[in-house]
């Protein structure tokens, strides 16, 4: 009894020391986004806030933040859209069609994941120059989808592999060529891999920094991650304007994320072990 | 009414020989049970004419048409899988309807085979639900459904009770054979490895070898009906594959063949005649001689053949009991006797041995032939 007393009270002081881990730098950007400019440099940074301040994100808002967001969910959203329908339609090869090579180009896609982007990141841009898509948020998409294939196609490939042999057997039995087979058959019982591609690139896309940074100048061209620099000039930082732009940035995220969750984690899962 | 026949039918998985050179025909209407011990290459014989597995070799018709290179959707089949194969983010009627639709049947025509499907099989209710809400039974309802709805010309049920448990299993093949009589001009290809399952339902069965030898595997070992397949075994593997408890196998050596019958010895010294042809062996040839364990009865008559052997234990069962004794010559011998049977004194068993239900295989395992009129 003592033991598993002991085993639960150790579980839960684990969980409890990564809940704060997690939490409170988002907890620390939230508090410190409420205070004034003054406050910031007056008071001890681990200070409260003296009042519930919205004056930052109503400058926030005033600003350009509506045109980063437009960008940012148009290119969020454009790049995902392709990235499911892609990597759905390549894992279904890969999971389910016999033929010769399949193994090596599987191989070929998951070694896709081990290239770092920052080796891209001057060819793109030359490239991106070079067919007129630079400082345009759809100069963005191409290597969106490209740098996010090989996870997408792995996950999916793999859980697709799980999905029964009977089952396409007896689509096939249905009247189903390879095309129906799969918008009918696979695509949709791949829901929680694809909730999991989906969810999984629309945040690390809506976080990408480092390609909208090269491939894109305008400030009415870029998207949320570089909101900040309108905050931090040569001689000053307006350091509770720039958090109250990473807060509103998170929000949608972790909105996203609550509601998926359940998938995202499921999908992991068929990803990662089997059964 | 529809046959389907197989002409030097090979296969090949790599390097191993699953199905070796077979001829078979299936007769229109026909319920024909491909029976055999797992590994042996039923399932894949059905797939063939499912279409879902290619002929490596020979000729398969459907109705004398070759169809090995036609594809599976066209080949007007229906297949019942093992695991039932529903499409689990499909309703029962959209399961249903899906082969319908994709062949491009009109809706009314899709609505009303899917209601008269549903009324045969009794799931009127469940059509709404989807699979993860059937039990195992339901599930195996609506895949029959799926496939009556497409009006094929034949069946093909692959092991299709063994997902369900033996009371349910009992049920569901009354109704597939129920079944069969409301639609007898469809032929049936039925997989199991279930012997019962295989005598209840066939018209013919097709017991296939995994064999001992690659040299066995994957051909028929006899075709025929039930009671033909129980009474007159072409050869060892049949005998001991059908019944249970298997057949017992006693060795023996032939002293007297005539054409009235032939006579052996077995190791305990007691002579055995029996209808069969043996005179194109030698005198002293050692053979084997099969009899079933139904057969063998506790001998009341002195004038019968009979054998005597000592007996190590009794199962009893009630209606029936096993009789394990030792038949001298290292193999297991069992009597199944009706009702109860206590323990002798003297601890050994006379067991008459009727010539009319006895087994010869020669040594080539092969069953010696039945002299005429036995």
């Amino acid at each position: 009894m003592a033991a598993f007393l002991g085993r639960r009270f150790v579980l839960a002081s684990l969980g409890l020391f990564w809940l704060a881990v997690t939490t409170l730098p988002f907890l620390y950007l939230a508090l410190m986004s409420l205070k004034t400019q003054q406050e910031t440099y007056s008071a001890s940074i681990w200070a409260l806030p003296n009042s519930f301040n919205l004056v930052n994100y109503e400058e926030v808002l005033r600003g350009r933040f509506f045109t980063y967001l437009g960008n940012s969910v148009l290119v969020v959203s454009i790049s995902v859209a392709l990235i499911v329908l892609i990597s759905s339609m390549a894992a279904y090869a890969l999971a389910r069609l016999k033929f010769r090579l399949n193994g090596p180009l599987f191989a070929l896609i998951v070694a896709g994941m081990i290239v770092p982007v920052h080796v891209t990141l001057v060819p793109i841009y030359l490239l991106t120059r070079e067919i007129g898509l630079y400082d345009t948020p759809f100069g963005l998409i191409g290597p969106y989808v490209a740098i996010s294939l090989p996870i997408s196609v792995f996950i999916l490939t793999e859980f697709m592999r799980q999905i029964p042999k009977e089952l396409e057997e007896a689509a096939e039995l249905d009247n189903c060529g390879p095309f129906t087979k799969f918008f009918k058959i696979f695509l949709p019982l791949s829901g929680p891999g694809i909730s999991t591609v989906a969810i999984y690139n629309a945040i690390q896309l809506w976080n990408e920094f480092i390609f909208a940074y090269v491939l894109t100048s305008s400030p009415d061209k870029r998207t949320l991650p570089l909101a900040v620099w309108d905050y931090q000039g040569e001689y000053q930082t307006n350091i509770p304007a720039t958090l109250a732009v990473v807060t509103l940035s998170c929000l949608p995220l972790i909105i996203a994320y609550a509601i998926g969750q359940e998938h995202i984690v499921k999908g992991m899962m068929a990803g990662s072990l089997k059964g | 009414m529809t046959s389907i026949s197989f002409s030097h039918v090979a296969k090949n998985f790599g390097k191993v020989q699953v199905i070796r050179d077979v001829d078979l025909d299936i007769a229109p209407g026909e319920f024909c049970v491909f029976l055999g011990p797992s590994g042996c290459g039923k399932s894949t014989l059905l797939r063939m004419i499912a279409g879902l597995e290619a002929a490596g070799a020979g000729e398969i018709r459907i109705d004398g048409r070759l169809i090995n290179n036609v594809p599976a959707a066209e080949r007007q089949v229906a297949m019942v899988f093992q695991n039932y194969a529903l499409y689990p983010h499909m309703t029962v009627y959209e399961n249903m309807a899906f082969g319908l639709k994709q062949t491009k049947v009109p809706g009314p025509e899709i609505k009303a085979r899917v209601a008269e499907a549903a009324r045969i099989l009794q799931i009127e209710p469940l059509l709404d639900r989807m699979p993860k809400a059937l039990s195992g039974g339901q599930r195996q309802r609506v895949a029959i459904g799926r496939a009556i709805v497409r009006q094929p010309k034949v069946f093909l049920f692959d092991e299709p009770l063994s997902n369900l448990d033996a009371a349910l299993r009992v049920h569901m093949r009354s109704e597939i054979a129920s079944l069969h009589r409301k639609f007898p001009s469809a032929s049936v290809v039925y997989v199991t490895h279930d012997q019962m399952e295989a005598m209840a339902l066939a018209d013919k069965i097709v017991l296939l070898h995994t064999g001992r030898t690659a040299q066995e595997r994957g051909s028929i070992a006899q075709v025929g009906g039930p009671l033909d397949l129980y009474h007159r075994p072409k050869n060892r593997f049949v005998a001991s594959f059908l019944g249970s408890p298997t057949m017992n196998f006693l060795t023996a050596s032939l002293v007297g063949a005539d054409a009235s019958g032939a006579a052996v010895e077995l190791s305990g010294g007691e002579r055995i005649a029996l209808p069969v042809d043996a005179r194109s062996l030698d005198l002293g040839a050692r053979l084997t001689l099969g009899v079933r364990p139904e057969h063998l009865s506790p001998a009341a008559d002195a004038t019968a053949q009979t054998i005597v052997r000592p007996v190590e234990m009794i199962e009893h069962f009630g209606e029936f009991s096993f009789v394990y004794l030792t038949s001298g010559d290292g193999t297991p011998l069992i009597a199944k006797v009706q009702g109860e049977t206590a323990m002798p004194a003297d601890k050994t068993f006379r067991l008459g041995v009727p010539a009319g239900c006895c087994h010869l295989f020669g040594p080539d395992d092969l069953a010696l032939p039945r002299v005429a009129g036995a």
